[in-house]
């Protein structure tokens, strides 16, 4: 597709997401330019809006970045919101056990016991796609659910702090194990999300390994016949994927949250899902994306200040930001072909 | 679509809303008053988080100069500091935090902007700007439990709670023991849903009771809604709270605790307006008008109607203390002697069940 036709798709989809979101202010009887403009202000609009927003935008880049290394391959994980929670549970297990390490030691160690944990968590439905061939969307999705109650399970129970009268929380975390920050939000873990997505760039674009993922993703039989190892590159980039979410996880707790405790994550996981496939998996538009979903969520904030909608509006216009994403390059290819017959 | 193409035209996309955002001016008119609400579920739960809106659409009735705003559905998260640190850099001065777990966030944020008066709904901490704001809807409970032993043909009664916090253990003993005062024998099992909003246990729990042959169930989550309509479809009888839903389970209900929060709230604003607010810990009761016990529903008979009224009018009177002893633990030990009775403070941390409830409290 030339530069062109990439143009015109996206101001295509921009407008008719413009549009159906207008639509939908106006079936709320709201303005919906009022309503717009809002939104964007409350994203983007002074330094503490554009702080939330990247606050949001963290987590949703590591979810996306932890879909996209597998979906390389050509496989389908829905699991990053499990594998955040087992991140945040055996970063905050590291925490919990060796509360007195300084910061120099703490944080790193913190985060590559969350990278641990979410890689095991990875490491199952790759494991049991490699070896016996189990579709791993349905391990991942069902992992996701274990992930989330085990972590409640935690907090209810053995880990839950006496000084909270009941609480399901954990005892805060020590100043040492909360990631440096500017401004308040604008944390050590986006760095560490830019970076690791400029690196996934390089990997998946550059060298030899880039070839072999793209050769098997494309036809698996093919990178046989060349001696590949299909095995091999589900089992690492499913283990790496949930190393990722789990960074991902642990941030979200270390940085924002402050402890473990239920509901960490507002559906990051699937949020970061559907980021992912919007880019097709690319890291570098994964980066703009998620900083777009982020801005979104952040923003929305606006529609429920000012204009009194329910909380769900946010959740109504980002299912319409990604049907639309994905339906009108769709309908414009389809409508481009019936045209060149 | 090739790569760089996406990836600028958001960026461009990005750059463009930035500057429409920056000639959009935002104003605010100079002497109103805002105030900003925080609910952990949906304003329409018709349940707790109703009510604590229908005090702020009380206030904005009643108090002149007041314009309020809300945010439902606000995990008790560091999601809640961020929602209250953006109410506030929208101007609003007073914000009614309404959840439990919303406190230690409102203290963090309090010491941030000083200026800022947070409420908190049930709070057992204050700080300079952080005062809490309370309803004991235990004198009802106690009320609605001897309403529901004297109906119940068994004795045998359950209630569904969310968490294992101070204030369920205070409604659960209160209804036991109010149930207990009618029939010694009377039992309470509880079920622990482990959220404020779980319809689908709350209706896995009153199905579960109804086949123990348990007949009344009372209940303390966000809203009695589902439980009220499991309990009438299963033919047992319930007793709500936070809301009235008595046209919902016309059968089924019996009575029930729901707030009135409008005319504290109101006090509240006033005070703060006034400068003489002191962040402190407000509570009112069922004789402040701020807890109300529901009207009785058509299967509870009218003896039993003049029986629990008659204790009603001495409670309010100050006559009579529900937490009057002898209150026994689960275990058997004596937490109150005769004579004696508890205090605010051991009422509000209060972390044992009484004797004659069957469930855990850890």
């Amino acid at each position: 597709m030339s530069a062109r036709e990439g143009w015109i798709t996206f101001a295509a989809t921009l407008a008719a997401f413009l549009m159906l979101s207008a639509i939908f202010f106006l079936l709320l009887g709201k303005p919906p330019l009022e309503m717009g403009l809002s939104l964007v202000e409350f994203a983007f609009g002074d330094a503490y809006s554009l702080s939330e927003t990247l606050a949001k935008a963290s987590p949703i880049l590591f979810c996306a970045l932890a879909v996209a290394v597998p979906g390389r391959l050509g496989l389908i994980s829905v699991g990053a919101e499990g594998q955040l929670y087992i991140g945040a549970i055996t970063g905050t297990a590291l925490v919990l056990g060796f509360p007195e390490l300084p910061p120099l030691a703490m944080i790193p160690l913190m985060l590559a016991a969350a990278a641990l944990g979410g890689a095991a968590w990875g490491l199952v439905p790759g494991l049991l796609r490699a070896r016996l061939d189990i579709n791993e969307t349905i391990v991942t999705l069902i992992l996701n659910y274990c992930a989330v109650l085990f972590a409640s399970a935690l907090v209810f129970g053995p880990w839950r702090d006496p000084a909270n009268q009941g609480w399901p929380a954990t005892a805060p975390f020590p100043p040492a194990a909360v990631p440096p920050a500017v401004d308040g939000k604008v944390h050590l873990g986006l760095l560490i999300g830019v970076l690791l997505a400029l690196a996934l760039h390089v990997f998946f674009t550059r060298g030899r390994a880039a070839v072999h993922i793209r050769i098997l993703a494309g036809n698996r039989k093919v990178g046989r016949t060349f001696g590949l190892d299909f095995a091999f590159w589900v089992t690492a980039l499913m283990a790496t994927g949930g190393a990722i979410a789990g960074i991902g996880g642990i941030i979200e707790v270390a940085a924002i949250q402050g402890r473990l405790q239920p509901s960490i994550s507002l559906g990051y996981g699937l949020t970061g899902f559907l980021v992912s496939w919007l880019a097709r998996h690319r890291p570098l538009v994964i980066l703009p994306i998620a900083l777009l979903v982020g801005g979104l969520l952040a923003g929305s904030d606006a529609l429920q200040l000012f204009a009194k909608v329910p909380a769900a509006s946010a959740t109504i216009l980002e299912g319409l930001l990604f049907a639309t994403a994905l339906a009108v390059p769709g309908l414009i290819a389809r409508w481009r072909r019936s045209d060149g017959n | 679509m090739s790569r760089p193409s996406l990836a600028n035209s958001i960026r461009r996309f990005a750059c463009a809303a930035f500057g429409l955002a920056l000639t959009a001016t935002a104003s605010a008119a100079a002497d109103e008053q805002k105030i900003g609400f925080i609910y952990v579920g949906p304003a329409a739960d018709e349940g707790y988080n109703m009510s604590m809106d229908l005090g702020r659409k009380y206030l904005e009735e009643h108090v002149p100069g007041v314009s309020t705003s809300f945010f439902e559905a606000v995990p008790e998260t560091a999601e809640v500091e961020r929602v209250m640190e953006r109410m506030i850099r929208s101007g609003q001065k007073i914000i009614f935090a309404t959840s439990y777990g919303y406190l230690d966030y409102a203290i963090a944020l309090g010491k941030k902007y000083p200026d800022v008066r947070f409420l908190h709904a049930g709070g057992l901490k204050t700080s300079d700007n952080v005062g809490t704001y309370w309803a004991d809807s235990d004198d009802g409970m106690y009320l609605a439990g001897m309403t529901a032993a004297s109906v119940s043909k068994n004795g045998k009664l359950g209630f569904v709670g969310a968490f294992q916090i101070p204030q369920l253990f205070r409604s659960i003993n209160a209804f036991a023991l109010g149930a207990q005062s009618v029939n010694p024998a009377a039992t309470v099992t509880v079920v622990w849903t482990g959220g404020w909003w779980e319809p689908q246990k709350e209706t896995e729990a009153v199905s579960a009771f109804a086949d123990q042959g348990i007949d009344v169930v009372a209940e303390q989550v966000d809203s009695p809604i589902t439980i009220a309509q499991t309990a009438e479809k299963r033919g047992i009888h319930i007793v709500g709270k936070d809301v009235n839903v008595k046209d919902r389970a016309p059968k089924a209900w019996l009575t029930g605790v729901s707030w009135n929060w409008g005319p504290m709230m109101e006090g509240l604003v006033k005070e703060i307006d006034a400068g003489t607010w002191k962040p402190s810990h407000v509570r009112g009761d069922l004789a402040s008008g701020a807890a109300v016990l529901d009207p009785f529903g058509e299967a509870v008979p009218e003896p039993v109607r003049e029986k629990v009224l008659a204790i009603k009018a001495e409670i309010i009177a100050g006559k009579k203390d529900i937490w009057s002893g002898p209150i026994v633990r689960q275990d058997g030990t004596e937490v109150v002697k005769s004579g004696e009775a508890l205090g605010m403070e051991a009422v509000e941390t209060m972390d044992f069940l009484v004797k004659g409830v069957v469930g855990s409290t850890n």
